[in-house]
């Protein structure tokens, strides 16, 4: 644990910034309409604009050329696999894909372009966030399974230029609400109070009575640990209190032990419609992954390099 | 009769006339008229026997203010209902106290009798008597939703059980909710989604692993899942991996073979997995939900222990709620939101199958309905029409459909009236498509069974709807309405008698006695009482009871048309109540009832003045052949007046043809040709029986153009038809009434004293010369109610009234000739009108002869047409 913020500061959107993007990304299957929602509140946000790449495999098709090629169906049935059946499945979901997205977006009233690319999937968008910065954050249109947490950790690592990934899992179901931090040090927490508050802004519906509230979510192994951690985030946020746009406050809890099912039920409970983390804490660790958590929480997750 | 110059020459229904003042006295007969015969027909023998006018006591029967025996209404008790309707209150207690559902009432009778008002009355005293009804309910039908269950409860209890299953709703919808989002209900849910997701999730994250660590790419496809070969993580070419050696190949395709068995069994396994997932949620979700329900339940159970329906109805309802305790999740952010408006749980389709619908329930029988204080209910529909009656089914517009569910079901005053009794009123009940059918239905089949009229009927687009469970129906309909109602169901429906048994026919008109007289009198006191209108004095009542008689036409008899008689105490009470009388006097219903009059009478008027004006020709003096006055009774809306017409006879040579110019115009109604025919009758039967009738005469009413109906004039056209053959002038100071048989006698008519008054007004407006008055019927005289002026006109011998018998007794009072008696040779004296007639018949008949007019058609020569 780091008692002062280390110095290298990603660039995560400063109050003055409107150069970065949103890159939308988006694989083979049903985008999900949460995801591209998250990508929308974001570019609201970040007065921003969307970059939605929709990438078909073409791994797929060269694995087709082998002699030997099989598909096994979600209903566990081998058959061979057909090339022509391929690219017409994968074209039919690409303009799906893009229908989809253009239709939630134009009616979000976002900024947006739609691009298409074949090579593979990291590949695609570690290409797209080196065309343009300062910054980038891209939202995984597909929700992730629990098993592609090494993916996604991967990911994370080898896209350089992003500042943040957002992710939604299986059990995703809500779309608004306040925006809880994920808070297990206090490295880059300013920053990322900042970007939530902008978040939290952001996603205020008109017919909302209230406005939304960032709170932070004390993540700690033992009580001891969570008071400690407390009294941390008050040093390095003193104006935690009135110094924002929105109600930013710390979430009292006694039973959280940081696991992720403790953080779905918190995150539940409290109506949560982001969840935002850090990378290279204990919650989603640099080398590891945390695909359990994404696999319960409800609510998107903003994970921040 | 409808338009105002159309006349009725038989009795008006209805007659309202001011009368004059001044009492009548007996008179003797005017000198002046005698010495007008004389002055005409000096060399004529005049009749001695049949030419004393009545006496003007024959006119009017009057109530001596004495006998009846208080000073206001205020010193009697008031009658409330009906006076001399025994036979009628008779029959409606015996259909009412008979317990078969064939003996139903028709009270048939006249309107405004007060039937309906002493039937409410007598039936809340009868309903006292029965059993307090049940109250019904209509619920949802958890096995076919189509069919609605009808619930019967004990009475008050319907409305309880409604409210009851509201609040069970209402606290669900507050505890699910909050079971579900607790920390218990959600740990358990997780470890199900936790256990059961680990297996192929883990299993499939395995696999990958296992895959790649021997070189081999789990790809993702459109319909699933591929292994590829990969180098450096990337798929290999194929290029390349052909290029590898036989037996490397062989591995690697033997190794992604093997794991493609592998993955499909992971797959094949989440189906399952999927559903055991399902069924431990279930599970959870039926066992909590069965906890709260059957706790949100249990109150109703046990207030409603002795119901059996209504515990039947809950355990499927718990059932039901049990299976979709999801209704009462919130389904998204639009019920999430603290904007949303807290809705009426009845409002909401989520949850309107476990409401109940109140159809009938103690508290009120409803629109139209009157609950004694115990007993059963008495409904008075007045619109009866199919819903009205038998009840519907409603149906709301749902995208662009018409939708329906046991909540729009609507009761009818069957209903309302169930265990009780219902007043219908027949002639709406008819007049209204569908609603006497289903009437019947429901009697016969003795329950209520809720259907479209399309249905009914099997005409017209049915939309979706309902089939709600019948309810027992055990009911007394009782049907109100006028006599040709009555009659026109006996002879036109064959299932109206056999449901409709009891026949209370109220009369019209009760005979005049003292003891009706004073019970007249009571039932002024109730009507002054119940409008708490100023006490009616003697003589007030007095006058009343006399309008009443006139109300009758009848002057042995009174009026029972109680809504008339209750007008004029009201008015009465209006001038009384301006004058400043402490009572309402005789003065005060003479103004009244004149007033009544003259908002009614322009018509009236102006047929007077268009006769005084001499726009329509009738005399009053003189005398003239073939040409007499005859007396119409005009109607319009419920106002009566007699009006003179002169009616006009010419003779000539010819084929025996009496030609009626009214029915060759089409202008005369049947009866009025009958008429016509009896008179031709008479001629043919007392002059043609030597000879050929080679008689042409034509017989109209002059300046008629509305058409004519009746045969009252029937024996004034005889008179007409006399004077022209005999030569004889007829004094046109006297006007007729009389209907005649082919023997001539002269026959009772209605409308005698509008007739007589209508005269009267006439001569009166051009002075009373002592010659004039009327003809009518003998039969006639004991409907005399003429008005108090004409009264004292007879008795001061201005004005007189002849009651006649025969034909002879007529002629001989308008020509002051002798009729002449017929002699046993068949002929009549020549100086008589009998004689001079057959004279002028037998003339015409050789003139006839001479020139061959009825040798064409001899056979036919007597057949008048």
């Amino acid at each position: 644990m780091t008692l002062l913020p280390r110095p290298q500061l990603i660039h995560l959107a400063a109050e003055d910034e409107a150069r970065g993007r949103v890159v939308l990304a988006a694989r083979e299957g049903s985008p999900a309409p949460i995801a591209i929602a998250a990508a929308t509140t974001l570019a609201r946000a970040f007065s921003s604009w969307i970059d939605a790449k929709i990438v078909t495999c073409t791994e797929s098709l060269r694995l087709a050329e082998h002699h030997f090629a099989r598909e096994i169906s979600h209903a566990g049935l081998i058959k061979p696999l057909c090339v022509t059946r391929l690219k017409g499945g994968q074209s039919a979901i690409k303009l799906g894909t893009q229908k989809a997205i253009e239709r939630a977006l134009q009616v979000a009233g976002v900024r947006h372009t739609v691009s298409f690319a074949q090579d593979g999937f990291e590949q695609a968008l570690i290409d797209a966030c080196q065309e343009q910065g300062p910054w980038n954050i891209v939202v995984l249109a597909n929700a992730i399974r629990p098993s592609e947490g090494p993916w996604l950790t991967r990911l994370l690592n080898d896209i350089a230029g992003t500042t943040g990934i957002v992710a939604v899992g299986p059990a995703i179901t809500a779309d608004a609400g306040d925006v809880v931090i994920l808070v297990d040090d206090v490295d880059r927490l300013p920053q990322i109070v900042r970007a939530a508050v902008r978040l939290a802004v952001a996603s205020k519906l008109p017919t909302d009575p209230v406005p939304r509230r960032v709170r932070l979510l004390l993540v700690a192994g033992l009580t001891a640990e969570t008071a400690e951690l407390e009294g941390l985030v008050r040093l390095v946020l003193p104006d935690l209190v009135a110094g924002f746009a929105c109600p930013v406050d710390i979430i009292e809890t006694n039973q959280n032990h940081g696991t992720p099912a403790e953080i779905a039920e918190v995150t539940r409970r409290l109506k949560t419609g982001f969840v935002i983390a850090r990378v290279g804490g204990h919650i989603w660790p640099k080398a590891g992954h945390a695909s359990e958590l994404l696999s319960v929480l409800r609510s998107p997750l903003l994970l921040v390099k | 009769m409808k338009r105002e110059d159309s006349m009725v020459l038989w009795r008006g229904k209805r007659s309202k006339s001011a009368d004059g003042s001044g009492a009548a006295t007996a008179t003797p007969p005017s000198s002046k008229w005698t010495q007008g015969l004389r002055a005409f027909g000096g060399r004529h023998q005049a009749s001695e026997t049949h030419l004393t006018p009545l006496p003007a006591t024959e006119l009017r029967r009057t109530v001596d203010p004495k006998s009846l025996g208080f000073a206001t209404t205020a010193d009697i008790a008031p009658i409330r209902g009906l006076i001399g309707q025994d036979r009628a209150l008779a029959a409606i207690e015996f259909g009412t106290e008979m317990e078969s559902m064939d003996y139903n009432i028709f009270v048939l009778g006249p309107p405004a009798s007060g039937k309906r008002t002493a039937l409410r009355t007598q039936l809340l005293e009868k309903a006292t008597l029965r059993a307090q009804p049940d109250d019904w309910v209509y619920v949802y039908n958890f096995a076919d939703p189509s069919k609605p269950r009808a619930l019967r409860l004990p009475a008050g209890r319907a409305r309880v059980f409604a409210r009851a299953m509201l609040t069970a709703i209402d606290e669900l919808r507050g505890i699910v909710p909050a079971l579900v989002e607790g920390e218990d209900y959600q740990a358990r849910r997780r470890a199900i989604d936790a256990s059961v997701h680990s297996g192929p999730e883990t299993a499939l994250e395995t696999l990958s692993q296992k895959a790649a660590s021997q070189n081999v790419a789990l790809l993702r496809t459109p319909q699933g899942f591929a292994l590829a070969p990969t180098h450096e993580g990337k798929v290999v070419k194929p290029e390349t991996f052909n290029a590898l050696p036989d037996t490397m190949r062989a591995e690697k395709e033997a190794q992604i073979a093997a794991l493609e068995i592998e993955l499909a069994k992971i797959l094949e396994q989440a189906p399952k997995v999927e559903k055991e997932r399902r069924t431990k949620v279930a599970e959870l979700n039926a066992e909590l939900a069965h906890a709260v329900v059957t706790a949100s339940l249990e109150d109703i159970a046990a207030a409603f222990s002795g119901v059996p329906p209504v515990i039947a109805h809950l355990n499927a309802a718990g059932e039901d709620l049990v299976r979709n305790i999801a209704i009462f999740l919130p389904s998204g952010e639009a019920d999430a939101s603290p904007m949303r408006e807290p809705t009426d749980a009845t409002q909401d389709r989520r949850y309107r199958r476990y409401m109940v619908n109140v159809v009938v329930e103690l508290e009120g029988a409803g629109s139209g309905g009157m609950l004694p204080q115990h007993g059963g209910p008495v409904v008075e529909e007045a619109n009866p029409v199919y819903g009205h009656l038998i009840g519907r089914i409603e149906h709301v517009t749902q995208a662009g459909g018409l939708m329906t569910d046991f909540l729009l079901i609507k009761p009818g005053a069957l209903h309302r009236a169930n265990g009780g009794y219902l007043m219908l009123d027949a002639r709406r009940l008819v007049q209204s498509p569908f609603a006497y059918e289903a009437l019947k239905r429901a009697l016969k089949a003795r329950e209520i069974r809720i259907e479209l009229p399309q249905e009914a009927t099997g005409f017209g687009v049915v939309p979706q709807s309902l089939d709600p469970e019948p309810i027992p129906l055990d009911v007394k309909v009782i049907l109100t309405g006028e006599r040709d109602v009555y009659y026109a169901l006996a002879q036109n429906d064959p299932d109206f008698l056999g449901l409709f048994k009891v026949q209370a026919d109220f009369d019209d008109a009760i005979p005049r006695s003292s003891d009706n007289d004073r019970a007249y009198a009571g039932v002024i006191a109730s009507i002054a009482d119940e409008h708490k209108l100023l006490p009616v004095d003697v003589t007030g009542v007095a006058r009343i009871i006399e309008e009443g008689a006139r109300l009758a036409d009848d002057r042995e008899k009174i009026s029972v048309e109680i809504g008339y008689i209750s007008d004029i105490v009201r008015e009465a009470h209006y001038w009384a109540a301006k004058a400043g009388h402490a009572a309402i006097t005789h003065d005060d219903v003479e103004t009244a009832i004149s007033a009544q009059i003259q908002r009614a009478d322009r018509v009236k008027d102006h047929a007077q003045e268009t006769i005084e004006r001499g726009v329509i020709l009738v005399d009053t003096e003189g005398a003239k052949v073939g040409q007499i006055n005859g007396l119409a009774v005009m109607q319009i809306g419920n106002f009566s007046f007699g009006r003179p017409s002169r009616i006009s006879a010419r003779v000539a040579v010819g084929h025996g043809r009496i030609v009626d110019i009214e029915r060759e115009a089409r202008l005369g109604g049947t009866s009025h040709t009958k008429g016509m025919m009896i008179l031709s009758g008479f001629i043919a039967g007392r002059f043609a029986q030597d000879y050929p009738l080679a008689l042409s005469a034509t017989i109209t009413f002059e300046q008629s153009y509305g058409g004519v109906d009746g045969d009252s004039a029937s024996s004034t056209e005889i008179y007409a038809l006399l004077s022209a053959l005999a030569d004889v002038p007829i004094q046109q100071g006297l006007a007729v009434t009389g209907s005649v048989n082919q023997f001539g006698d002269v026959q009772a008519i209605g409308g005698a004293n509008h007739k007589i008054e209508g005269f009267f007004d006439l001569c009166e407006a051009r002075g009373l010369t002592g010659t004039q008055g009327v003809l009518l019927p003998r039969a006639n005289v004991q409907h005399l109610m003429l008005r108090e002026d004409v009264v004292a006109a007879v008795a001061a011998g201005t004005f007189r009234i002849f009651a006649v018998e025969t034909i002879d007794q007529g002629i001989e009072i308008l020509t002051g000739v002798a009729a002449g008696a017929r002699a046993t040779d068949g002929t009549y004296p020549s100086d008589s009108i009998n004689g001079r007639v057959a004279a002028r018949l037998k003339d015409y008949s050789k003139k006839a002869q001479a020139h061959g007019i009825y040798g064409r058609d001899a056979t036919n020569s007597a057949i008048l047409s």
